[in-house]
């Protein structure tokens, strides 16, 4: 069975740790040459506070709390770009203590039929045990399989799957590789799992999903 | 499970104050940007699944600061909109990449340039050579200061779905934006060498 493209997909990098939001604006990053000047203009400012920056440009969103560095690609833009951003801002920022880092990916599929969208909820989670006790079509809504990397010490890899609510029978999934910072040189080591994880990060996300999804769309 | 993971785990588990994750939007992952335990979810394409979806995919936008549930944040203030992980508006167009190069300039020449393109979509192919003509290539103007011998880019072929729900084939190229090193650093990481050169010397 051949692969799926998502109908909808992006990119989420994610930081732990102790964070200035004041720094983050979208002129900062255009002056470091991190985001091209006119998309930094063209930046949306939604809230800019000292425990809170949040602004969205052309094709990401970022959001910066005092502990946590979110970056997330928008639906129109490709992820792999993201990578460049976050380097290059801990490039800079390179005394930035962090604790964690989360490579994200997110993929909505359309499962053509609502019979065949029920087929992915039911192959996942069976109900015959949930028939014979509730009323009513008992249905997946969430179900987030985690399990521990062998590489590096305490990484963590979660999957989620749930209905998607923004395609029509569709199935969202979202993966999570998780790193915990390294005791030595934290912010140097999770850089560093960064520019080696990116892109395998979403090839091994693609092919997670799509084993899954063609293993419970087979032998229905 | 393994002791100790389950705080980190999904939606209505019970919170710790050492619950954190870096799982993006996790309603488990940080205070700041976490809905209420109400949110819903707005607009779902899926109806039979009812109000009370627990995913960040989309969910109800909070109204005031009150809603980050962060203690520092003044509860007075108000602002709008507010933030949320996954900014899926279905006023945006969606791209749905179909192959993802990532090109090394080796040569410029007038009205174009010339790459190689390694195959990010299939990384298992062979290496390509390609030429890209300036006026037949859609690179933004800020761009254009990156295009030299060495410099990285991506290369995006997809189709677009606009708002409107018409389909477009799309190509761009998108130069990487790798930040230079400094005088400073340069600087500073000589001096760390020249101790680093002197330390193994003293252990000679």
């Amino acid at each position: 069975m051949s692969d799926l493209i998502p109908e909808i997909s992006g990119g989420a990098l994610v930081l732990l740790g102790s964070f200035n939001p004041k720094i983050f604006q979208p002129e900062w990053f255009a002056r470091q040459q991190l985001l091209p000047q006119a998309e930094a203009d063209a930046a949306e400012i939604k809230i800019l506070i000292p425990q809170v920056s949040h602004f969205e440009t052309e094709r990401f969103v970022i959001q910066v709390t005092t502990e946590r560095f979110a970056v997330t690609s928008k639906a129109s833009a490709n992820p792999a770009p993201l990578r460049d951003l976050v380097q290059g801002t801990f490039f800079i920022l390179e005394h930035t203590p962090v604790t964690a880092m989360g490579l994200n990916y997110l993929m909505h599929f359309a499962m053509g039929s609502e019979e065949k969208w029920h087929e992915i909820g039911d192959r996942l989670a069976p109900k015959e045990p949930w028939n014979q006790i509730l009323e009513g079509r008992p249905g997946l809504l969430s179900m987030t399989i985690l399990t521990q990397m062998n590489e590096p010490k305490g990484s963590q890899f979660r999957i989620k799957v749930e209905p998607s609510a923004q395609v029509q029978f569709g199935v969202y999934f979202e993966t999570n590789e998780h790193y915990p910072a390294p005791e030595n040189e934290p912010l140097r080591g999770l850089m560093g799992i960064l520019g080696e994880r990116w892109e395998d990060a979403q090839i091994y996300a693609a092919r997670v999903v799509n084993h899954i999804l063609s293993w419970a769309r087979t032998d229905c | 499970m393994p002791q100790g993971l389950s705080t980190t785990f999904s939606v209505g588990q019970e919170r710790t104050a050492d619950a954190q994750s870096a799982i993006s939007g996790s309603a488990d992952s940080g205070p700041i940007f976490e809905f209420s335990s109400e949110s819903s979810v707005d607009g779902n394409a899926n109806p039979q699944l009812g109000s009370t979806f627990s995913s960040l995919q989309i969910t109800k936008e909070p109204g005031s600061v009150a809603d980050y549930r962060d203690p520092m944040i003044p509860t007075s203030a108000t602002f709008q909109p507010a933030a949320r992980m996954l900014k899926i508006s279905s006023r945006e167009p969606k791209l749905k990449t179909r192959q993802l190069w990532e090109g090394t300039v080796i040569g410029v020449r007038n009205g174009g340039f010339a790459a190689v393109l390694r195959d990010r979509t299939n990384p298992s192919n062979p290496d390509e050579q390609g030429s890209f003509n300036f006026e037949d290539t859609e690179i933004s103007a800020d761009d254009l200061g990156l295009i030299h011998p060495g410099s990285t880019f991506y290369w995006i072929i997809g189709t677009e779905v606009t708002p409107a729900g018409q389909v477009k084939n799309v190509s761009m190229l998108q130069f990487r934006r790798v930040p230079a090193w400094t005088e400073l650093r340069l600087q500073r990481n000589a001096e760390s060498a020249h101790r680093l050169r002197e330390s193994f010397q003293e252990e000679a």
